[in-house]
């Protein structure tokens, strides 16, 4: 009896469900895919192209919603060096954010090295995210010259088959020795091998948050673009692109989750980040240097791969004073707001 | 013959296959329950976009591609400054069909002038962005002689994997997946 988690899933064609009419193989590879899927299921919680202008060094925060199981995470960062030199990379977590004055646990470090000019694809698996954390911090700075950080990724990849037991996210592993294999020849096709696909095919969709749109700078005070109000005509609000998130085969209307890290330099600092669905619902969040949140319903358009809204985040700047908007995700799991 | 039959995520919230006590053994069961399990590794996940000044520098990304899929293609924003001057041309291009020469992928601008800032502040108050959106062709042609405004090719599998992907003279950019293969036994 063991639990497993192949590679690849296993593809039961149609003619297996039908002779003979309730068979163990094609029960038993949907639970293997569930087993699969724990291992291969890798929605991307983090999925950031950062802006920086030109920088030797670039800080980010990024808040996160990570899995209920504490999952390993596999980190991806592309960058270009302006000169030949090695590239110093921390990613730390945190479970508390106050901004600058953050405790963070270092969850990997590596120092790669570059050529001039050429990109640099580094992946890092088996990072485990604890379920309590919530924000990732990713610091880079070039030895020498000047970097461009092109793309941060991180999606959940555990290296091994799950365990046996009962998951926090509700996951529950299948192991085949309860159906096949000389012990278990002939036993019963049970009820609860049934619902346990439907229910581990739910634990993993509602467990694992995917990012569906980011926009994210430098955590520090000097963010590559800020919004500074003018000094008549009271608070401004300053457009940043829309933000084209795509669902495939979602609802009408779904619920995704606002989460941003803002902050002022003077002045008031209430409902100074604004996301809106085109011409429908919005949520207004402050720029306190904590991690802000908010639901906000969303009317979907389009069908199948084109399902999709659009987003506009705004950013609010008062009489001569900065806004600074340091990291802006919209993250979505389907149970949200059911 | 395998289809992958992607599925709204929220109907797979009902985790309840049989709530009969003594249901009779039934095969359509057990096509339920494979169904469940193969649409949630088939249905992409989500396209994500991603708002960064692709304009001044070429960004390279990463994107998570769901198993079956085999092209893609992308929500792509400009933000206009002015009336004035030449539309930048947007680029695209993955690691599966090529990154270079013929393989580019050169979608037409759909701004009247340039695309450049990201945020309006930038320009001054008085010059608000106007934004201008086209959404990448579907169009499959995996052999150009030249580059073309075309699907974004990926290596279709049975297993997710990171397709490198390239994109320049936009400010809001979203990869989707655009077609899967018709039987994911062909990948077996």
């Amino acid at each position: 009896m063991t639990i497993t988690a192949a590679d690849t899933p296993s593809l039961m064609p149609a003619e297996r469900f039908i002779l003979p009419p309730s068979n163990d193989l094609p029960l038993a590879a949907a639970l293997d895919n569930c087993n699969h899927a724990w291992k291969w299921y890798r929605p991307p919680l983090i999925s950031v192209a950062p802006e920086q202008g030109t920088a030797g060094r670039l800080t980010l925060a990024i808040p996160i919603l990570p899995s209920a199981d504490g999952l390993p995470y596999t980190f991806e960062v592309r960058l270009i060096t302006v000169a030949t030199t090695t590239v110093p990379l921390t990613v730390r977590y945190c479970t508390s954010y106050t901004g600058l004055s953050t405790t963070w646990t270092t969850l990997y470090t590596a120092t790669p090295s570059t050529t001039a000019g050429v990109l640099l694809e580094r992946v890092d698996t088996n990072k485990v995210l604890p379920a309590d954390a919530v924000a990732v911090q990713v610091d880079v700075e070039a030895a020498s010259g000047n970097l461009t950080l092109h793309h941060v990724l991180a999606y959940p990849a555990p290296t091994s088959a799950p365990s046996a037991g009962v998951y926090d996210s509700g996951f529950v592993p299948w192991d085949n020795g309860y159906l096949q294999g000389e012990a278990a020849d002939g036993a019963p096709l049970h009820t609860e091998y049934f619902n346990r696909v439907g229910a581990n095919v739910r634990a993993l969709l509602t467990d694992r948050w995917r990012c569906l749109a980011s926009f994210v700078q430098s955590e520090g005070n000097s963010p590559a673009h800020t919004a500074t109000g003018p000094d008549a005509g009271g608070p401004t609000w300053f457009g940043l692109p829309p933000a084209f998130v795509s669902v495939p085969w979602a609802s009408d209307k779904i619920t995704v989750r606002v989460l941003c890290i803002a902050s002022v330099d003077a002045g008031s600092s209430t409902e100074m980040v604004r996301v809106a669905n085109l011409n429908q619902a919005s949520v207004a969040l402050d720029a306190d240097r904590t991690i802000q949140s908010a639901d906000l319903e969303v009317q979907l358009g389009g069908k199948g791969t084109l399902r999709a809204a659009i987003l506009n985040p705004w950013v609010l700047a008062t009489f001569t004073n900065t806004t600074r908007l340091h990291a802006l995700v919209v993250l979505w799991r389907p149970d949200l707001g059911v | 013959m395998k289809p992958p039959k992607p599925l709204n995520p929220a109907s797979l919230l009902d985790a309840s296959v049989i709530e009969d006590a003594h249901p009779p053994a039934k095969a359509v069961l057990l096509a339920d329950v494979d169904a469940r399990a193969m649409a949630l590794l088939v249905t992409p996940y989500s396209g994500v976009a991603h708002l960064c000044d692709a304009v001044a520098t070429e960004r390279v990304i990463g994107v998570v591609v769901t198993p079956g899929w085999a092209y893609a293609r992308a929500w792509l924003v400009q933000s206009v400054v002015d009336t004035v001057g030449t539309p930048v041309a947007i680029g695209a291009a993955t690691q599966s069909g090529g990154e270079s020469g013929a393989d580019l992928i050169a979608i037409p601008s759909p701004a009247l002038a340039q695309g450049l800032a990201l945020y309006a502040v930038e320009f001054g108050l008085s010059r608000d962005l106007t934004y201008a959106y086209v959404l990448s062709s579907e169009v499959v042609d995996d052999t150009p002689t030249a580059a073309k405004h075309r699907a974004m090719q990926l290596t279709a599998a049975l297993a997710p994997y990171t397709e490198r992907c390239r994109f320049s003279g936009v400010t809001s950019f979203t990869p989707i997946m655009a077609a899967a293969v018709d039987d994911l036994q062909s990948l077996e």
